[in-house]
């Protein structure tokens, strides 16, 4: 029996929730919501957000204790240079954009345009991705490295370990675009798509911050 | 650390209660308290590294940090007491590890506070002092909730009662031979003997002090094995467990044993904390279904998170060894992460819908089975 046409105690639930719901909004929920397993695994995809939140937290304390220990090597206003950065910050914005667009398609069930607009959220990670290892190589050439100094290694980390994020971010979105190449819209796909889109804009606003935090804030220090 | 004490602190919070037939005392505060710690357990970290020159000002914010997160735990401490207090005790094998947990664990934390002072903490640092403080947080939190629970919880994940004479056995073993050996590990500390080297040179007195350490640490073993003996005997000749072997209070009592993979068929009817006692309270032997008989959903079982887990625990062994050993084993920790993503790419391509157990075979199963 497919999800589409669950009944039982979740399906009972499901109903009453809509009621409720269309009572109050005068709509049903959206397809990513429609099933007990969706909400779950939602559920599931904030708590992780949570987790990773204090994570990056703690690597942005870090570094904003660590930024000024250069060891006499190159300090953040020798290294940034903000028409690279800036291009790099579109050009993430942007697929934040373009993954709402794959979730607004998605949610009139149309399954063509959301995995075009899946697909150009790919190519704009990957293009950002290849900007910041650019960017890491140019640093590394001016002896800027993990182990060069403590700021060096704090920079890195936080830095990379959001780069890190992207790449994870990318295979996952290349699994999403595989397994439903040939599949519709569905309410077992639609959270699964959903799932992405939320952890693709926290990467993106955690790239908001280290905008302004470490490069901005890099410049005028 | 503290995070690591969580889960143990649930434990004891399930398992004190039952046993003392009262609610868990000051159950709000217990909550806030839980939430305090988790929240200061983030920020105190750099009470690891008070010697290593980060300034007064860093070691006095993480200092006060420290001593803060005592405040909470004291609470959970004295919560446990008073659950305790004017109750009708039954000094289970669960029980025996509860109490040995609540002396063990405010012995650790009393270190745990002076250590928290920095200008303190520059005698304790790198001494077996504070190897004796963190096993006695650690093994007396941690540890003696996994026994405590293993003991609890046993009959409901195996559908037999451990013995609880070997039970007793185990923890008498196991709780005076970790004394033996942690207590004396204090004045060792005291005395100058540096952890992390694993000798020390004769003649500065601590060759007895060691010699009763490790007789502790063999009487340590002896409840061990005791416990794996158990383990053994209550496979082979231990009693079938009924539903509620322990007139317990909590949800989890009011399933039959063996807990059916829907665990309830119909959803309980919650009408407050401790929800099967108030039932019982109430004269009722089960707790009444919220809802009549619907099919219900279930996932398909899957090999896939094991495997997960596997292939991460390959990883973190490979980056582990690479530093120990040879740094190819840099190879095997890669390996382990590409794995763990194949996996992960698997468990997104299979769907899986789950499958439907039909209301008519539950309802069967139900009308012969223990429950309702």
């Amino acid at each position: 029996m497919g999800l589409t046409t669950e009944t039982g105690r979740i399906g009972a639930a499901v109903r009453a929730a809509g009621r409720i719901e269309s009572a109050a909004h005068d709509k049903a929920p959206s397809i990513e919501l429609a099933t007990q397993e969706g909400r779950n695994k939602l559920i599931g995809v904030w708590l992780f957000i949570a987790a990773e939140s204090v994570l990056f937290a703690s690597f942005f304390a870090v570094y904003l204790a660590l930024r000024h220990s250069t060891m006499s090597g190159p300090t953040t206003k020798e290294l940034f240079e903000l028409p690279l950065v800036f291009a790099a910050t579109a050009l993430l914005l942007t697929s934040s954009f373009t993954s709402v667009m794959a979730v607004l398609n998605m949610r009139q069930l149309k399954a063509g345009p959301m995995k075009m607009w899946l697909a150009l959220t790919g190519l704009l990670g990957l293009a950002f991705l290849l900007l910041e290892i650019y960017e890491f190589n140019h640093y590394v050439h001016m002896k800027h490295t993990f182990v060069s100094s403590a700021f060096g290694t704090s920079f890195y980390s936080l830095v990379g370990f959001h780069g890190a994020h992207v790449t994870f971010g990318l295979l996952w979105l290349f699994a999403l675009l595989v397994r439903n190449a040939r599949r519709g819209v569905t309410p077992y796909i639609a959270p699964k798509v959903y799932a992405f889109s939320l952890y693709w804009h926290f990467v993106d606003l955690v790239w908001v911050f280290i905008f302004t935090v470490v490069y901005l804030m890099g410049k005028v220090a | 650390m503290y995070i690591v004490v969580l889960p143990a602190f649930g434990i004891f919070s399930e398992v004190i209660p039952v046993f003392s037939r009262k609610r868990l005392f000051g159950y709000p505060a217990m909550v806030v308290a839980t939430a305090l710690i988790a929240f200061f357990g983030f920020m105190v970290w750099v009470h690891h590294m008070f010697t290593v020159g980060l300034g007064p000002l860093a070691n006095g914010i993480f200092a006060v940090a420290t001593t803060i997160i005592a405040v909470p735990t004291g609470i959970k401490i004295f919560n446990w007491i008073f659950t305790m207090w004017g109750g009708k005790l039954r000094m289970t094998s669960a029980m025996h590890w509860s109490v040995g947990f609540i002396i063990t664990f405010v012995m650790g934390g009393v270190t745990g506070v002076m250590m928290a002072l920095p200008p303190a903490d520059y005698q304790y640092h790198d001494t077996y002092f504070i190897v004796a403080h963190f096993h006695y947080v650690l093994i007396g939190g941690t540890v003696f909730s996994v026994f405590a629970g293993a003991y609890y919880w046993w009959p409901k994940m195996f559908g037999r009662l451990l013995n609880e004479t070997l039970g007793k056995i185990h923890f008498w073993f196991f709780f005076i031979g970790f004394h033996m050996t942690f207590l004396i590990q204090h004045f060792l500390g005291l005395w100058g003997m540096q952890r992390r080297v694993f000798t020390y040179l004769p003649g500065q007195g601590f060759e007895l002090p060691n010699l009763v350490s490790t007789i502790g640490a063999y009487l340590m073993a002896v409840g061990v094995i005791v416990f794996a003996i158990n383990i053994v005997y209550t496979f082979v000749k231990g009693k079938p467990a009924p539903d509620d072997p322990w007139d317990g209070r909590t949800l989890e009592w009011a399933t039959p044993t063996p807990v059916p993979e829907y665990n309830f068929a119909r959803l309980p009817l919650v009408r407050g904390l401790d929800a099967f006692w108030l039932e019982k309270q109430a004269g009722n032997k089960t707790v009444p279904p919220a809802e009549p008989y619907t099919d219900i959903h279930l996932p398909n079982p899957s090999i896939l998170p094991f495997m997960m887990s596997l292939t991460l625990f390959i990883a973190g062994l490979g980056f582990i060894f690479k530093e120990q050993y040879h740094p190819n084993f840099l190879y095997v920790g890669i390996l382990g992460i590409v794995l763990t993503l194949g996996v992960m790419f698997l468990r997104s391509v299979i769907d899986d819908e789950g499958f439907h157990l039909h209301k008519d075979d539950i309802e069967r199963e139900e009308a012969k089975g223990v429950n309702v």
